[in-house]
């Protein structure tokens, strides 16, 4: 059956030269294979030819050429099969003559499709060194032998076989370009597809929808992999053809090993192709149901669900990890709104830095809290009674909103328990015990709170782990506060504080601070210091507490040169004028022991005691005795500068009087009387007595240096 | 708190401070007295015109019938208070 063609030399030099004139004209391989299928035709006497060039993209072998009549229509109607004769001839290289009874008698698609009256067909393989390059199918109406035109075809072949393989080069790198370049625009597409998607269930869709697309197949699932497990986030049909979205999303158990094993897999009517990033797998693509030629899965859908793949995992990726930032940056744009409402909230609570007093508040009084960039937890309060200004300072351990919440507790503590106590450490104590109690045990504060007398500028303090206060006063190198330090708020259940106490000249002041002061740190993280907090507030001659903190500021900004401070900056400073308030006492001579007391506080150096008691004491018996049915009480107010003191007593509803004259102290016994002695005494004890009345208004002032 | 008692040697003891409320305290005691008397001011710490009235009342009361108060252990401020008012001229200060 089988019958070599051999190649012979050409026999009709003008047909050889006429179909190869021809040749030149042929641009492509379409027109290459038309012009072999002619001209085979045409020297062979064949009714028709059919040429079968095999493609380089689709294994299979396509029908690209046909001449005479009704082959077109074979051309039209068949497609040939790898797997059918056609490849088999291919391979065998054989010329094989089909007859009329084979050829009808033939199931194969290739012969099935030759038109009808065709009664010889026969098949030659084409090839240059070896390589297959067409099949040549020469058709008969009338069966006949091959050896009649034999030598003018096996002519016309060696020439059209090198020339088939050169357009066939050409299509093949053509084809090549053309499948790269769409590869590129595919990859394009869906990068850009995919990145202008930003929610993840959208670009889910997209991925599935590219997908089934891109591999004309109909069906397409996106699998995630979520804690280890495939789950499904998306699922797609193809809109081209028609199909059911399938009720129940199928190949969770291909995406799990496709995932496992990282490859592409086919199996069946299903292609899977792992999603991956980099190295990570994050996923599957599950493709159902070819549609096309074959309705199988190729290597080229494989590969070009590879790509799609690759960058369908990227995109999820950038998605995921945008998400997660946007939910960051949601989470801490909430949480960093929290933190300065916390902080605003924070600084209300704590009262003005700079109250208004009145003009003959006996101290002066001043602070501030400069707040690092995170809420922290430094506190100050203040408050004033009658005779009394409480002070507080606080700095809680840690930062953020725990510390704030630490510290508004601290503060609305101290603000509640404050009138409650006669002095600062029972007061420590108290808020110690509810902090213990509402706090966690790693929480804890510092703190230094003072009462201060207004009348005599006796301060009672107590200190709870903080850092000392320095004492600014006149004539006298500046100095911390010595005190016995406590343990620091909220450390122990129970704890009681020392009570110490320092007595402020008129013209002294404290400065209270955190240690976000002495800890600013600059460019080169050194501490600021106390020596230059000292140094800084040295450098200012005055006392005044605005003047002490703002050159205390001033020496940390200038050597903090701009660098943030991770700790809050809290300072107070109280100056004491000394202009004591008035204390007001019952008119009845009973209250004298109050009015002692009160004198007492003041600690006078202990030889002017007597004196002055014996002064206040016999002003005050003649107020009451002179009007002792008077509105109100009797004021006195004490006023220290210096060695000098001046006491002024006032009854706001006395008449005037005069002041006795001199007793004669050198009468005998029997003539002397106790009226008028009082005042006497009092004149001779003090250096001077002034006496004042103005509109039911009675005044005494007494002065009195104290060296 | 300003006290009087009676000391081992039927001396009045006074204590404290002699001010203008405790007037009615002193003078119980010591206008009630009808002799002389040896007041120990060791544990006085402090006087005033009140306290010296009481003691001038004293004073007159018992000079009428020849007696007078002899003071000891006086104090600086209440020395200074005598001396001011002239009082160390009507009292024996010992």
């Amino acid at each position: 059956m089988a019958d070599r063609a051999v190649v012979a030399p050409p026999v009709d030099r003008r047909t050889e030269a006429a179909a190869l004139a021809e040749l030149v004209l042929c641009e492509n391989l379409s027109q290459t294979s038309g012009w072999a299928a002619r001209w085979s035709a045409r020297i062979s006497g064949a009714d028709g030819a059919l040429l079968w060039v095999p493609h380089s993209v689709d294994p299979a072998l396509l029908c690209i050429a046909a001449a005479g009549e009704g082959t077109e229509q074979a051309l039209r109607r068949s497609i040939p099969r790898d797997e059918g004769l056609a490849s088999e001839l291919l391979r065998d290289r054989a010329v094989v003559v089909f007859d009329g009874d084979a050829i009808s008698a033939s199931h194969d698609p290739l012969l099935h499709s030759l038109p009808s009256g065709i009664r010889q067909c026969v098949a030659i393989p084409l090839d240059v060194d070896r390589f297959a390059v067409g099949l040549l199918l020469l058709l008969f109406h009338t069966p006949r032998k091959l050896h009649d035109d034999a030598d003018q075809l096996n002519a016309f072949i060696h020439h059209a076989s090198p020339a088939l393989a050169r357009a066939l080069r050409a299509e093949r790198k053509t084809i090549g370009m053309l499948h790269a370049i769409e590869r590129l625009t595919n990859l394009y597409d869906l990068s850009k597809a995919f990145t202008s998607t930003i929610d993840i269930q959208g670009l889910s869709r997209t991925i599935v929808n590219k997908a089934v697309d891109f591999a004309a197949a109909e069906t397409a699932s996106l699998w995630i992999l979520e804690s280890g497990a495939p789950v499904l986030k998306a699922t797609g049909v193809n809109e081209r053809f028609d199909v059911a979205e399938p009720s129940e999303p199928a190949g969770e158990s291909l995406a799990r090993e496709a995932v496992a094993g990282g490859t592409s897999i086919v199996r069946g009517s299903w292609l899977a192709v792992p999603l991956i990033d980099g190295e990570t797998t994050i996923g599957a693509l599950v493709m159902g149901n070819k549609r096309g030629k074959r309705d199988t899965f190729t290597t080229a859908d494989e590969e070009l669900l590879s790509d799609l793949a690759r960058q369908a995992a990227r995109a999820f990726q950038v998605a995921v990890e945008r998400a997660q930032a946007t939910e960051v940056r949601v989470e801490s744009e909430r949480l960093e709104e929290g933190l300065r409402l916390a902080s605003e909230i924070q600084m209300r609570m704590l009262p003005s830095g700079n109250p208004p007093l009145e003009s003959d508040t006996p101290f002066s009084i001043h602070a501030v809290v400069r707040p690092a960039k995170q809420v922290g937890g430094d506190l100050y309060d203040f408050f004033r009674t009658d005779d009394r200004l409480c002070f507080f300072i606080g700095d809680v351990a840690g930062k953020g909103i725990g510390a704030a919440l630490v510290m508004a507790v601290t503060q609305t503590l101290f603000r509640a328990h404050a009138p409650l106590h006669d002095d600062p450490a029972s007061l420590l104590s108290a808020i110690n015990v509810r902090l213990y109690e509402q706090t966690d045990t790693t929480m804890f504060v510092t703190a230094f709170c003072g009462f201060l007398d207004l009348h005599n500028g006796r301060v009672r303090f107590s200190n709870a782990g903080h850092d000392r206060p320095l004492l600014i006063s006149a004539g006298n190198p500046l100095r911390p506060l010595e005190s016995k330090s406590g343990l620091p708020l909220g450390v122990l259940p129970k704890f009681h504080y020392a009570v110490e106490e320092v007595a402020l000249e008129p013209g002294d002041a404290v400065l209270l601070y955190t240690d976000g002061v002495t800890e600013a740190t600059n460019r080169d993280e050194e501490l600021f210091s106390l020596e230059r907090l000292r140094g800084a507030l040295e450098s200012r001659g005055s006392h005044d507490p605005s003047a002490l903190i703002g050159a205390a500021l001033e020496a940390v900004d200038r050597f903090a040169g701009g660098t943030a401070q991770s700790d809050d900056i809290t300072m107070l400073s109280i100056l004491y004028r000394g202009a004591g308030v008035p204390m007001t006492f019952r008119r009845d001579v009973e209250e004298l022991q109050n009015v002692f007391a009160f004198l007492k506080s003041f600690d006078f150096v202990a030889r002017f005691r007597p004196p002055i008691d014996l002064a206040v004491e016999e002003i005050f018996t003649n107020f009451v005795k002179h009007n002792p049915d008077g509105a109100g009480g009797i004021e006195i107010r004490v006023h220290r500068q210096g060695g000098d003191v001046s006491i002024a007593l006032t009854d706001r509803d006395a008449s005037p009087f005069e002041i006795a004259a001199d007793p004669d102290i050198n009468l005998p016994l029997e003539k002397r009387v106790p009226g008028g002695l009082g005042v006497y005494l009092t004149r001779k004890m003090m250096d001077r007595v002034e006496y004042a009345h103005d509109k039911r208004v009675a005044t005494v002032t007494l002065h009195k240096r104290m060296e | 708190m300003f006290e009087i008692r009676e000391g081992p040697n039927r001396e009045l003891i006074l204590s404290g401070r002699f001010d203008a409320s405790q007037t009615e305290k002193a003078r119980g005691v010591l206008l009630a007295l009808s002799e002389g008397k040896t007041l120990d001011f060791r544990e006085l710490d402090y006087i005033s015109s009140a306290g010296l009235g009481v003691l001038l009342a004293a004073q007159k009361r018992l000079s009428e019938r020849g007696q007078s108060l002899k003071l000891i252990h006086v104090n600086n401020h209440i020395r200074d208070v005598f001396h001011y008012s002239g009082f160390d001229q009507i009292f024996e200060i010992g």
